[in-house]
């Protein structure tokens, strides 16, 4: 082809769909696009479920291997391809920790951590509202409702396993995770209309 | 596995969003919203919430070289060789599709540049294609031969992308494009290689008028041509 084969470098703007298209028809300029664009927030995550700067650069190496290895099999009626890398981690994280017998970070301790914390990258400055918005949203929750809501989103907690873990019965637990959602959502569509 | 109704999708579609349900009850909630298009919306909107809860976590810079080295490793491994391996042709053909999906995508981006659009409309919105309401369809020759492929979107201006195969006469083509009325419209004229070409203009027509395209080589032959169904 005269104007573009897939490992030429890119042109701006490429959607993650595009980008995804072509990691898996194998093109590396793509693959190292899509790192490029979602790295930072993946080694955040990580970081935060493994708590130590190396085990997290091999979790974040694997969770882009995934990507790229089964890029094609991405749905976006599912979610968006951060959702999906987001669950990748958080799964390779749990695994990981696992493996090596770690002890968990406790949900406790990124619950505060999450409230707390700013982003040390000055992304953009809509970005650094958007994440005081989304605090405040989560803030606003009921203790127990927050709790079963990062629990689900970081630490990909099943119904059953928050049931468990709070010794509440499961029925209690999904009602605390759908109420959650739905106030979120809620909460940040009035927002965005302000 | 039972079937599931959109009150008890409902109750089920926060975990979802979330990526937390697992098992039958995943299933069944996958395959109810196969068919409903209003509990597939209220996951879309469930799950961008759950999106914007990643905005919490601290964004960390990537260590020194990460990107190189993840190359490195892309290089060394071929997404879906393996799958390739065991279902053949059914994967090869998946595979070009990803191929052609992902050269047109490039070419339009790189066409939006060039054309003077703005780029982040073609390419940034999530959970949206890159080609909100394309149409894609292949160039066939007269005789059936697969000879390129053309898509045309009015995402977020009337575009057209037309690929050649490589290994037809070197020279100028003509693209004329045909309409739900019935007349043709002569889209422009482009040169071709021995290797084939990509070729990217922007529609004169909208792109949901179009009903099919003709590539006309050198000497007014008609080569190829597409119909959009």
């Amino acid at each position: 082809m005269s104007v573009m084969e897939p490992d030429d470098s890119l042109p701006d703007g490429l959607s993650d769909e595009a980008l995804l298209a072509g990691m898996a028809a194998g093109a590396v300029a793509a693959g190292t696009a899509f790192v490029r664009r979602h790295q930072s927030r993946v080694f955040g995550l990580a970081l935060v479920l493994v708590g130590d700067p190396g085990l997290a650069e091999d979790v974040v190496q694997e969770v882009f291997l995934r990507a790229w290895l089964h890029g094609a099999s991405f749905d976006a009626r599912k979610g968006s391809e951060r959702s999906w890398l987001c669950t990748i981690t958080r799964n390779l994280a749990i695994d990981t920790l696992r493996m090596r017998q770690a002890e968990p970070v406790d949900p406790g301790a990124l619950l505060a951590q999450l409230a707390l914390a700013d982003s040390d990258l000055s992304d953009h400055v809509t970005k650094l509202e958007d994440a005081e918005r989304v605090r405040a949203a989560v803030r606003e929750l009921p203790a127990p409702q927050r709790r079963a809501v990062v629990l689900a989103a970081f630490f990909g907690r099943t119904a059953e396993e928050i049931s468990r873990m709070e010794q509440i019965p499961l029925g209690t637990a999904k009602t605390r995770i759908r109420t959650a959602m739905l106030r979120l959502r809620s909460t940040l569509a009035e927002e965005a209309r302000r | 596995m039972s079937e599931m109704d959109c009150a008890v999708f409902q109750d089920a579609a926060a975990e979802l969003a979330l990526g937390i349900l697992t098992g039958p009850d995943r299933a069944a909630a996958l395959k109810h919203m196969e068919r409903c298009a209003s509990c597939q919306a209220e996951v879309a909107s469930l799950a961008a919430a759950a999106d914007r809860l990643l905005d919490l976590v601290p964004a960390r810079g990537a260590p020194d070289g990460f990107e190189s080295r993840m190359a490195a490793v892309f290089r060394q491994s071929v997404p879906g060789q393996a799958a390739r391996r065991h279902r053949g042709k059914g994967a090869c053909r998946k595979l070009a599709g990803w191929r052609r999906r992902y050269r047109l995508a490039v070419a339009a981006a790189a066409a939006a540049g060039a054309l003077g659009f703005g780029l982040h409309q073609i390419g940034a919105p999530p959970q949206q294609p890159a080609y909100s309401g394309a149409e894609e369809a292949a160039l066939r020759t007269p005789a059936g031969a697969r000879a390129g492929e053309v898509a045309v979107t009015d995402v977020p201006q009337p575009l057209l992308v037309m690929l050649v195969s490589p290994g037809g006469a070197p020279g100028w083509y003509h693209c004329y494009l045909r309409t739900s009325g019935g007349w043709q419209a002569l889209a422009g004229a482009f040169h071709v290689g021995r290797d084939g070409g990509v070729w990217v203009s922007r529609l004169p027509v909208p792109a949901g008028d179009l009903t099919g395209a003709r590539l006309v080589g050198p000497g007014g032959i008609e080569i190829a041509s597409a119909t959009f169904t």
